[in-house]
């Protein structure tokens, strides 16, 4: 399984989109501190606050899951798929090991994006003549984060597994976490606060411990469920 | 163990939608042999090697490898090496990172990826990404990767395609190496000509089904010489060959095509007296072989 795991990482490291995405979310992250509405006084108020911390977690998420998507259907779209499976030909051994490269990946991309945030978010705060208050949500939400992009990561493979088809799993993905979730929400009332996106951001910009685990809770279910479905999704013929 | 055949093909049949692809398939592939699989494009060849490898279950039947499933191998890449399609990498993937993920999914050491790649002549080019190689070049790197494990087995699918005639007969020449060891290859092709000089048997299939399993210099031999005759006299002369049981037929108003030499017709039109016109030994092409085994001209005429 390591050596599977290693391969998984190796693709991902062998061609240039992965480090594309990590310069987006950085740059993703530094366009969200430079955020006009952030200024002196905004970093007197509780890190969990901070807008640009809600900018950065809404903007990682994306690329962490077209990150997820990506590691499956390039392999589709290419064919490399067959050479892959002719290789390591029981298929959830190949998914399981996708999944934990995944899953480390969106973590590094999200624990960049947050020390990106936070490092240009220091740096604006001392030409304003203020500091940034690393409180106890800080770290909170660095955690949250980071298990966010594991859980998005997986995710975005589920759904490629699943879709295989690259566009329309994309695409999917980002309507849904553009907009979609929003008008569900609307109408689901109470229950929109369990739906993927609203856990995601609830576990990166929890108020509480305790609204966190719930939001981990809920988005790592959501992981679990892609993941258990692409297992079956797998199984399909290969052409 | 020893003598049962690596590759064993039981009564496969799958169809996509209303299409039956390959039907009630059955046959065996022996050690130290090259076996060609030739038919028409889309007479079910890569649908039979994509069972073969698990790629796509069988609605009936099965491939078994080694007297397995090909996902019950214990060292799959060890076991066969396969060759799909051509274009099946990554384009922003150099050759030898494409050879790294194999071959580190399949615990190879990292000295087998410059080995393969010398064999197969891609040293050079191992750096850069594929989406600039030639087909060719795809060629060798997609059969660099099928040799990565050292495989007993090789499954190719059309490697010739794409190839130079300098890259054709050295694939010809290392497949042939390879099976005298003691392997097994299996080798699609839709070029008999390409068969009769790398394959020693071949199983020939046509809409999905098993035409004929036979070594492969019997398909060749049936590629025999005729002669066209022209005469004034094309009924009579066919009649004298009918009582002698040669095979003939007419092929225009004063033309014959008869399955015998020169000589024999020569001889025969002398002794009765019927003029010839013209006398022209025929060598039937293995196309017309194909063809007549196959029947690929009825679709594509």
């Amino acid at each position: 399984m390591r050596d599977l795991i290693a391969s998984e990482l190796r693709k991902l490291t062998t061609t240039r989109l992965v480090y594309l995405l990590f310069a987006g979310v950085a740059a993703l992250a530094v366009i969200s501190v430079l955020d006009p509405g952030t200024g002196a006084s905004t970093f007197e108020r509780p890190f969990h606050e901070q807008t640009f911390l809600f900018f950065t977690s809404l903007l990682t998420r994306v690329v962490v899951l077209v990150m997820g998507i990506r590691a499956i259907t390039d392999e589709f779209r290419h064919g490399t798929i067959s050479s892959a499976l002719v290789v390591t030909p029981r298929r959830g051994r190949l998914l399981a090991a996708k999944a934990v490269a995944v899953a480390l990946t969106g973590a590094a991309l999200a624990v960049t994006a947050w020390a990106v945030m936070a490092g240009a978010a220091s740096v604006v705060a001392a030409t304003e003549g203020a500091t940034l208050r690393l409180d106890a949500g800080a770290w909170r939400s660095l955690g949250g984060t980071t298990l966010a992009g594991v859980a998005w990561g997986v995710i975005g493979l589920g759904i490629g597994a699943i879709v295989r088809s690259q566009i329309v799993a994309i695409v999917g993905g980002l309507v849904w976490l553009m907009g979609l979730e929003d008008a569900v929400r609307g109408w689901l009332g109470d229950l929109g606060t369990y739906l993927p996106g609203q856990s995601g951001l609830a576990l990166a910009i929890a108020p509480s411990d305790r609204a966190a685990a719930l939001g981990a809770a809920t988005l790592t279910a959501y992981a679990v469920v892609a993941w258990v479905a692409a297992t079956y999704a797998m199984r399909r013929d290969v052409t | 163990m020893a003598s049962e055949n690596p590759i064993e093909v039981r009564g496969l049949t799958k169809s996509f939608g209303d299409v039956l692809a390959v039907d009630d398939l059955t046959f065996d592939i022996p050690p130290g042999k090259v076996t060609g699989f030739l038919g028409p494009n889309g007479a079910g060849k890569s649908t039979t090697l994509r069972m073969i490898l698990g790629l796509l279950r069988p609605q009936r039947g099965a491939a078994l490898v080694l007297g397995k499933p090909f996902a019950d191998l214990s060292a799959p890449a060890r076991t066969v090496g396969a060759l799909l399609e051509v274009d099946q990498f990554h384009p922003g993937r150099s050759g030898r990172n494409h050879l790294r993920v194999l071959a580190t999914a399949a615990g190879i050491p990292a000295h087998r990826i410059d080995e393969v790649l010398e064999t197969v002549e891609l040293t050079a080019a191992a750096g850069r990404k594929v989406g600039g190689y030639s087909l060719g070049m795809k060629q060798r790197l997609g059969l660099a990767a099928a040799l990565l494990g050292d495989p007993r087995i090789l499954v190719l699918d059309e490697p010739a395609n794409g190839l130079d005639p300098a890259g054709i007969r050295w694939l010809r020449n290392f497949l042939k190496t390879f099976a005298s060891g003691g392997r097994a290859v299996f080798v699609s092709s839709h070029q008999l000509a390409q068969m009769a000089e790398m394959a020693d048997d071949v199983v020939v299939v046509d809409k999905g089904r098993l035409v004929t399993h036979s070594p492969v210099d019997d398909l060749v031999g049936r590629a025999s010489v005729t002669v066209r005759v022209v005469t004034p006299q094309p009924d009579r002369l066919g009649e004298l060959l009918t009582e002698r049981g040669i095979d003939h037929e007419r092929m225009s108003a004063d033309a014959l095509r008869v399955a015998a030499d020169g000589v024999v017709v020569g001889t025969l039109a002398a002794a009765e007296s019927i003029p010839l016109f013209g006398l022209a030994e025929e060598q039937r092409a293995l196309e017309d072989v194909f063809f007549e085994l196959t029947g690929a001209h009825e679709r594509s005429g």
